[in-house]
């Protein structure tokens, strides 16, 4: 279990972006610069590479877009999260937090208020 | 489509990505980078675009190679490469890794690159597609131009007259084909309102002589030019597809031309490109009157043609000399006129050639002033980076692999400042082409296109490579022991030496470029300052040219002129009006045979000829040409009055130099043969073939006695006036169906002949402004990183009581040094170059005292700028912080 805990940070931002519903491609790069502050910037690359990593894996899979009035999803692809995914993200948040808990009991960071 | 040449990169270097990436995602991985784009360039608008570029490229490389080298996808089986391509590819990764760990190295030096390269990949595209790609035709250099020469007359370059190319037609033998053009600009009716349309007449043969096969229909069959020979035309893609929609049924319908009615012959294909746009082609029929004795010394036909298989430039050019001898021995207009062979190419670029060469010289100086910033840049890591090489070459790497690391590292570099740059180039080709002469051939054509990006791309190589072997020449002969020593401070002397004295070349080739740039500058304002005999504001122009078939005699023209000018006249709106067959600066000229009357050393045998104009009353007074003696002309000379003529200064002086030439009799040639007029006037000079030619021997005849079929309106008026719609309606009172021609302020023929000179004095000035900022962070970085050096010693010499101004003037001292090292060297590199832009200044020595004290002047004052700085930083030194770290 150990080996495979650790998701990549670019992984688990994804994760994350669709964690609560499918997204294309730019909804991911802009939903992951929105939810780290705009410090990950996912390129064009890093992105398909990793998705096309994680649908190999299982986490992530391809899905049908929404279908609005004038929706342009022509050709669109959207990703969303699998049961599997979830799990994975699900462990990799536990793992975190139980480092965060570890660090706020240590009081690591003086005078920062840890959540 | 947005960003087409972005997306032209991107899709370029999608194709590094591994095959099953960019097979199911590659349309996604554009779009993604095109909506980054434009939500970048929405956010920040500056440098947006550059971000992007740079940060999507970076991307795609890194992660390309990241997951190449670690053993590729998944379930494929790392593959070793027999030739080593492996270990390059791990060495690319790890440039580029260290390329993003010093993000402000990389910046500078991919933006210093970019600059250079960019530069130089625009005006290359723009040299390329002017002077280097052969013209689109088959056979291109067996097409040659021939002209009449007359040495005696300094004319090297004369257009033919229609006898005398009949006559070469006939006995050339050395010539496949030949033929006659003349521009010609027809009124097409028969749409909402005439047209005035751009043509050409050319002889039957022209598009045999140019092989180009016809897209619908056929060529001029070879009697076509014969006299009426039957109305017959060629129509361009462009006017095919705007006045026929492009219908295939076009051929052997009727188009309306000048009140005649011409049969469509055949549509010449869309990538059909003459040196001269036209819409039709008609063919060039000779009338009997224009092959008359009288019309051998009117040379207005351009003559092209092309060789005969096997024989050569030399042979055709003797064949050529030997009939235009024997034409000279029976024909007085012949007499003196040799002939002469210009390849067609070389003919349409000549006169740009050295000024776009020199553009080329200028960006490749800017290159080489980026390079040298770039290795002092890359020396300065170097020393930066000896430690971790040292600990490399102790864990046993060889020096070849370090070499081999830092070459790939370099060529990096370069290659993505020269991405860059060629973004920046197709950034700043549009503008170049905007900025451009109008008649600079194929102007219009010039793109960055892949031929200029290979190109691009081999030169950033090739840079790279250079960069990587100079850093490495300082760089490999770290020795592991260097580690134990780490510490040591500051580069060995030599080092600084090599440095310093790049330094010194750098502000030498900016200096060598800003003298050059000076130098045009000077020369073109001398040029603008010049006086060119007549006023050049406030004044309209307008063209009009009378369809021969409703204006066949002479009269008739000369009274629709008289009349446009009379109704201008009343008007009072209007100052003054008149009217010129020849406007000063437009290009157009006519010239003719004279003999001065009971001369005999000026008898028209000895072929003395003069540039000739035929004016209106009122035509000397609008355009403020000063009268020096006698008087103008007036409506009164007309065809039934005795015939006037009136000479310029300059033919005044030279025929009579001492004595009045009013009242002494002329005869001139012109359209109807040798006539001996009486002078009436002495004119001013004016400088009619360009501001830097000298006024030529010329004469005036009142275009009421020999009246053309064209003439140029010249209308004073007030500011603010309209002039175009009052002598718009004024035409068409007189004559509905007569288009005007081009309406143009006079300023615009002064601009229109200075843009040239303008396009080369504004580029250069451009490049040499980057050359001495570039040299000035030169300075700035050597002499900051000589202080960050000597930190210590400064604060030793300050602890022991040195005075923060003895300090500031040796920091200072050590980068002036450098400069006039480099200002001393530059100007004597200037004073060799300068002589080849002798050709290109006007009434200034290329050894101009003004423009060789001054920009040596700026140089120094640029040095002592970028010195400030550092040279602050010193005095601020703490001493006891700095001795603190010794």
């Amino acid at each position: 279990m150990e080996k495979s805990t650790t998701l990549k940070p670019q992984w688990f931002q994804i994760l994350l972006a669709i964690a609560d519903g499918e997204l294309h491609g730019l909804g991911i790069m802009k939903e992951v610069l929105e939810q780290t502050d705009g410090q990950m910037r996912l390129w064009p690359a890093m992105l398909y590479g990793s998705l096309k990593k994680m649908v190999d894996d299982g986490l992530v899979e391809e899905r049908e877009g929404p279908v609005g009035p004038g929706s342009e999803t022509d050709r669109r692809r959207f990703y969303g999260i699998t049961e599997a995914g979830r799990q994975r993200l699900a462990d990799e948040v536990a793992r975190l937090a139980k480092y965060v808990r570890v660090a706020g009991e240590k009081d690591v960071v003086r005078g920062t208020v840890i959540p | 489509m947005k960003y087409p040449f972005a997306r032209f990169v991107y899709r370029m270097l999608l194709r590094l990505t591994p095959r099953e990436l960019r097979e199911s995602y590659s349309e996604e991985m554009e779009r993604l980078f095109v909506e980054t784009l434009e939500m970048e360039s929405e956010r920040d608008g500056r440098f947006a675009h550059l971000r992007v570029v740079i940060g999507a490229v970076f991307d795609l490389l890194s992660w390309t190679l990241g997951n190449r080298t670690r053993g590729g996808w998944r379930g494929s089986k790392p593959v070793r490469s027999p030739l080593g391509f492996d270990g390059l590819r791990r060495d690319a990764f790890y440039a580029l890794r260290s390329l993003r760990h010093s993000p402000a190295f990389s910046a500078i030096a991919v933006l210093t690159l970019a600059l250079g390269l960019g530069g130089s990949v625009a005006i290359f595209s723009v040299v390329d597609h002017v002077l280097l790609r052969p013209l689109p035709f088959p056979e291109p250099s067996e097409l040659y131009t021939v002209w009449e020469t007359n040495v005696e007359r300094g004319r090297t370059k004369s257009l033919v007259s229609p006898p005398t190319f009949v006559d070469w037609k006939e006995s050339a033998e050395s010539f496949s084909q030949m033929s006659a053009l003349s521009v010609a600009a027809p009124t097409l009716s028969g749409g909402d309102s005439p047209e005035r349309i751009s043509g050409m007449m050319a002889s039957p043969n022209i598009f045999e002589l140019l092989s180009v096969p016809m897209l619908l229909g056929g060529s001029f069959p070879s009697e076509a030019d014969a006299p009426r020979g039957g109305n017959l035309v060629v129509l361009s893609f462009g006017l095919w597809q705007s006045r026929f929609g492009s219908r295939h049924d076009a051929i052997g319908q009727t188009l309306d031309l000048d009140d005649e009615t011409y049969t469509v012959v055949g549509v010449l294909p869309s990538d059909f490109q003459f040196p001269q746009h036209a819409d039709v082609w008609m063919p060039l029929t000779f009338q009997p009157d224009m092959l008359g004795e009288g019309m051998r010394g009117a040379r207005y036909l351009e003559v092209i043609a092309r060789l005969r298989q096997g024989v050569t430039e030399d042979q055709a050019k003797a064949e050529m000399s030997a009939i235009a001898r024997s034409l000279g021995e029976s024909h007085p207009n012949n007499a003196g006129w040799d002939a002469s062979l210009v390849g067609l190419r070389e003919n349409l670029v000549l006169e740009y050639r050295s000024a776009l060469f020199l553009l080329l010289f200028a960006t490749l100086m800017v290159l080489v002033i980026a390079c040298v910033n770039v290795v002092n840049l890359v020396l300065v890591r170097a020393m930066d980076g000896k430690q971790e090489k040292a600990v490399r070459l102790a864990l046993g790497a060889t020096g070849w692999r370090l070499f081999r690391q830092s070459l790939v590292q370099h060529t990096m570099l370069a290659v993505l400042g020269g991405l860059v740059g060629a973004l920046i180039a197709s950034w700043a080709v549009p503008s170049l082409i905007r900025l451009a002469p109008a008649e600079l051939p194929r102007i219009d054509d010039v793109v960055v296109d892949a031929r200029v990006l290979a190109t691009c791309v081999l030169a950033s190589v090739a840079v790279g490579c250079v960069l990587g072997v100079v850093s490495s020449l300082t760089g490999t002969r770290v020795t592991p022991g260097i580690v134990v020593r780490a510490n040591q401070i500051g580069g060995a002397p030599a080092r600084q030496r090599n440095r310093r004295a790049l330094m010194v070349l750098e502000v030498a080739l900016s200096l060598v470029l800003l003298i050059g740039a000076g130098l045009l500058i000077r020369s073109f304002v001398k040029l603008q300052n010049v006086d060119p005999g007549f006023s050049t504001s406030g004044i309209t122009t307008a063209s009009i040219s009378l369809p021969r078939s409703r204006y066949e005699t002479g009269p008739q023209r000369a009274s629709l002129f008289r009349d446009v000018i009379e109704r201008l006249a009343q008007r009072q709106q209007v100052s003054f009006v008149g009217a010129t067959t020849n406007l000063p600066l437009s290009g157009s000229a006519m010239s003719f045979g004279f003999s001065i009357d009971g001369r005999p050393d000026a008898t028209l045998n000895e072929q003395l000829s003069a540039e000739y104009h035929a004016v209106t009353p009122g035509y000397f007074r609008t355009m403020g040409i000063a009268l020096r003696a006698g008087r103008p002309f007036e409506w009164i000379d007309d065809r039934s009055a005795p015939q006037v003529v009136i000479v310029n200064e300059t033919m005044a002086r030279r025929y009579w130099p001492d004595e009045d030439p009013v009242g002494k009799r002329l005869t001139v040639v012109s359209q109807g043969g040798p006539t001996s007029r009486e002078i009436v006037g002495v004119i001013a000079d004016v400088r009619h073939g360009g501001l830097a030619t000298l006024p030529r021997v010329e004469v005036y005849v009142p275009l009421s006695q020999d009246p053309w079929s064209f003439a140029t309106l010249v209308v004073r008026a007030p500011e603010g006036i309209q002039v175009s719609d009052i002598v718009r309606a004024d035409l068409a009172s007189l004559d509905a169906a007569l288009p005007l021609g081009s309406v143009l302020p006079i300023e615009g023929h002064v601009a229109r002949w200075l843009a040239p000179l303008q396009f080369q004095s504004v580029i250069v000035a451009l490049f040499a402004a980057s050359a001495l900022v570039l040299s000035a962070l030169g300075i700035y970085g050597v002499i900051s990183y000589i202080v960050s050096l000597s930190t210590n010693e400064i604060g030793v010499r300050m602890a022991l009581g040195a005075h923060p101004m003895h300090v500031f003037g040796s920091v200072v001292g050590q980068g002036v040094g450098l400069a006039a090292g480099g200002t001393v060297l530059g100007v004597a590199g200037a004073l060799l170059a300068t002589r080849f832009l002798s050709g290109l200044l006007f009434e200034i020595s290329p050894f101009d005292p003004v423009v060789f004290t001054a920009v040596p002047a700026l140089v120094v004052a640029v040095a002592l700028l970028a010195c400030f700085l550092p040279a602050r930083r010193a005095v601020r030194v703490d001493p006891v912080a700095a001795l603190r770290e010794v």
